[in-house]
């Protein structure tokens, strides 16, 4: 009777070791919640210029996010680079690629990818990400010119 | 080995277990990782010509949201925009118009970053109906507001596009020129009404 | 979700048949584990006794990293789980009053229902007792409400106030739980009785 009780407990936590291990395999969970990764975007300085990325250390791996992933000017020239298609970037491979890198820097043709990449990445847990692009783009940089005749029309 | 010690044993190795794993934060009525990255791809954002006609037509299936601070969009915003400033995206008051099913919601700011992290933070809590304007405010500016008529030869495509431009052009600089005042009424009303068509908010 | 969800859209006989299964299952480890004496409970104070410690210290933890295990693998959502909201002072005078009646009556809530229904008649005094004091309180509410709402702190959590993960707080709980455990067993030798478990 001690034995079977005994044995059976081994068993569940072999049993639940086993589920942890296919479960990180899977991967298809979340470790930040909304919140919290929308106070991230809140705190953190998320574009980086070009010619800052030498600055960045260790040396940051390149992702270039596109459906027909090419060779391309920047991630070609002098940087660790990778090419992944969008709907790729959670596969097991590259996962491990970024739990093996210090920085990351995602970049891409339509900007509205690698923001919404950031997210997804910094809500699985990786950390020191950054998007690969001018800060100005997000400054308004045009003047309205109010039309002072407008309203008497 | 005694068994209390050996459960105590096992106890502590599944609490060990815990520590060493991260927590698990996805909800069962949120979109998991996969499919959110499969989401990047479908591109629903809406380019500044389709977001001219809108204004145009003051079509009702479509909301504008703004999501840069109040003082930026009192100088000017999208005719019909309301604005939820970034800083108080998941604020309560806001849900109802971020979480509904009536209309298509787009945001914008003044480029892409931020419109597009609302978006992918909007559709992690599972919120559907909202989509961007590519490119943002500077887009509009830049394809909008710039349009110039260069004189020669249009076909008829080429007019169509061109009238589209000038004329929600023309509607953003006069609504824009009216007075603050005027336009923290108008906005105030537009809340109100909405909140009247939801059935009042909770 | 667990299967065993109640959410306020499922119809309500789902609920209280719900309800009843675990009841039923919580009456019987109850009386099983032999609950329904009251030395049982007396003893804890006395320290003759420490069934009850380990007991429910022991289904505490194992609950703990049950939840936590379910939550990970994405079958609970934890925050969909009821906090009791905490009220400092009102809740240590309540601990005081309920834990006086324990040592006095020899029984708690729910083994006292499990003696009842094996027919002890202290038990039926107890729970009449116990259903008077909350009449008792329903109706001096008004006057004593000011102080059953002071010192609110919200759905308080131990983990939230330590600034750790919950998963770190279960293993110092569970480490404490153990600690426990040997400090009980230790206290049973020391303040050992007659063996009373044939009376029972």
């Amino acid at each position: 009777m001690k034995k079977i009780g005994y044995l059976l407990s081994s068993v569940i936590i072999l049993l639940v070791i086993l589920f942890i291990i296919l479960h990180e395999i899977k991967g298809d969970y979340y470790r930040l919640s909304v919140e919290e990764a929308y106070t991230i975007t809140q705190n953190e300085r998320i574009l980086i210029r070009y010619d800052a990325l030498d600055s960045i250390n260790p040396e940051p791996l390149i992702i270039y996010l596109s459906e027909n992933p090419v060779e391309n000017s920047i991630s070609a020239k002098n940087y660790k680079n990778l090419m992944a298609k969008p709907a790729e970037l959670l596969n097991l491979k590259y996962r491990k690629i970024y739990r093996h890198t210090g920085n990351l820097v995602l970049w891409s043709d339509n900007p509205g990818l690698s923001a919404g990449a950031w997210v997804i990445l910094n809500r699985k847990g990786y950390k020191n990400i950054k998007i690969l692009g001018d800060p100005e783009n997000e400054t308004f940089k045009y003047s309205f010119q109010p039309d002072s005749l407008a309203g008497l029309k | 080995m005694n068994t209390r010690v050996f459960l105590s044993l096992n106890l502590a190795a599944l609490a060990i277990l815990l520590v060493v794993v991260p927590a698990n934060k996805s909800k069962k009525d949120q979109p998991t990782p996969v499919q959110q990255v499969n989401q990047l791809n479908s591109n629903n954002n809406i380019n500044v010509d389709l977001a001219a006609r809108y204004v145009n037509d003051s079509d009702s299936g479509f909301q504008f949201i703004d999501l840069r601070t109040p003082d930026e969009f009192l100088v000017c915003n999208i005719p019909g925009s309301i604005n939820i400033p970034y800083e108080q995206l998941l604020d309560i008051k806001w849900q109802g118009y971020l979480n509904q099913t009536n209309k298509i919601n787009i945001l914008y700011a003044n480029g892409d970053l931020k419109s597009n992290m609302a978006l992918t933070l909007l559709n992690g809590k599972g919120y559907k109906n909202n989509s961007v304007l590519n490119g943002g405010l500077n887009e509009w500016f830049a394809v909008v507001m710039n349009t110039e008529f260069t004189g020669g030869r249009l076909t008829a495509r080429e007019n169509a596009v061109y009238e589209n431009r000038r004329k929600a052009k023309n509607l953003f600089t006069e609504i824009n020129s009216l007075p603050d005042s005027l336009k923290t009424t108008f906005l105030e009303a537009k809340i109100i009404e909405e909140a009247e068509l939801d059935g009042g908010c909770e | 979700m667990a299967p065993i969800l109640v959410s306020p859209d499922s119809q309500e006989w789902i609920s209280l048949l719900t309800a009843l299964l675990i009841g039923i299952g919580f009456g019987f480890a109850l009386e099983q584990a032999g609950f329904s004496s009251s030395r049982k409970l007396a003893g804890m104070f006395y320290g003759y006794d420490t069934t009850v410690l380990k007991v429910f210290f022991t289904a505490t933890i194992v609950a703990l990293i049950g939840s936590q295990l379910l939550s990970y693998f994405g079958l609970l959502d934890l925050d969909m789980v009821f906090v009791n909201h905490f009220y400092v002072l009102p809740a240590i005078l309540g601990g005081v009053i309920m834990g006086a009646g324990f040592v006095m009556g020899g029984f708690c809530p729910g083994t006292g229902f499990s003696a009842l229904s094996i027919g002890k008649i202290d038990a039926l005094f107890y729970i009449l007792g116990g259903l008077t004091g909350a009449w008792l309180f329903a109706e001096l509410y008004p006057l004593i409400s000011g102080f059953a709402n002071s010192g609110y702190k919200g759905p308080a959590k131990i983990n939230e106030w330590l600034g750790v993960s919950p998963a770190l707080f279960s293993l110092i709980l569970i480490i404490i739980a153990i600690g426990m455990f040997w400090l009980a067993e230790k206290a049973e030798k020391k303040y050992a009785r007659p063996d009373i478990t044939k009376e029972l």
